[in-house]
């Protein structure tokens, strides 16, 4: 989120988010760990819920693709 | 405001990742609220979010009035209007605009120049790895 530790580097999701192209995920606030995934947000709401920790859903695209918005 | 870009997995054998420009924002709607990670797009028109979020807040979009959406491609994504409230995490101030929502796997949210960029001047520091954001001042 805001970078208040001063580190300009960029977040990598590189690892955590190679095994859910093409899908909604639930990352925990730290960025460290993915606790629900699916096609749906209503799943992947359901699976991160239970874990009972704070997330943020991201849309993972297409590892394949250069992308351009509404192209 | 500073936040950092994400890097994401890339295919392309000669980089293993690419960076996006992406903060967390907060969607309110009669049932809920999402929260997530919205692309921030200079070159969108308007904001545009995935049905599936609608669905999450509950809006009731489909008696909305139809947008079509297009790019470089030139394929024609219709998508229903909406007026929402939008928030960035970190932000004490909500804003209202009007946003598209449509049903395309391509699309998860998208923050674009009418209502958005309106709202917040936002300095991309690519090479730093950061975005700036602050509210617009007039």
């Amino acid at each position: 989120m805001e970078n208040k530790d001063q580190n300009l580097e960029p977040i990598d999701l590189t690892q955590e988010l190679k095994a859910y192209e093409n899908q909604w995920v639930a990352l925990s606030r730290d960025h460290k760990r993915v606790l629900g995934a699916g096609k749906t947000l209503k799943e992947v709401k359901e699976k991160a819920d239970k874990t009972g920790e704070k997330y943020l859903f991201l849309r993972v695209l297409p590892f394949d693709l250069s992308y351009v918005p509404a192209s | 405001m500073k936040f950092r870009y994400l890097k994401f997995p890339s295919a392309d054998p000669t980089k293993k990742w690419v960076s996006r420009p992406l903060i967390p924002i907060q969607i309110q709607g009669p049932k809920g609220k999402w929260e997530g990670y919205a692309l921030i797009d200079s070159g969108a028109d308007r904001s545009l979010f995935n049905f599936e979020i609608a669905k999450i807040i509950g809006l009731d979009i489909f008696n909305k009035q139809i947008e079509y959406f297009g790019g470089i491609g030139g394929t024609r994504i219709p998508a229903y209007l909406h007026p929402i409230r939008l928030q960035i995490l970190g932000f004490s101030e909500v804003i209202e605009t009007r946003a598209g929502f449509a049903d395309s796997p391509g699309i998860g949210a998208i923050l674009g120049q009418e209502g958005f960029f309106d709202a917040y001047r936002i300095k991309f520091e690519r090479d730093r790895g950061v975005i700036e954001i602050n509210p617009a001042t007039y």
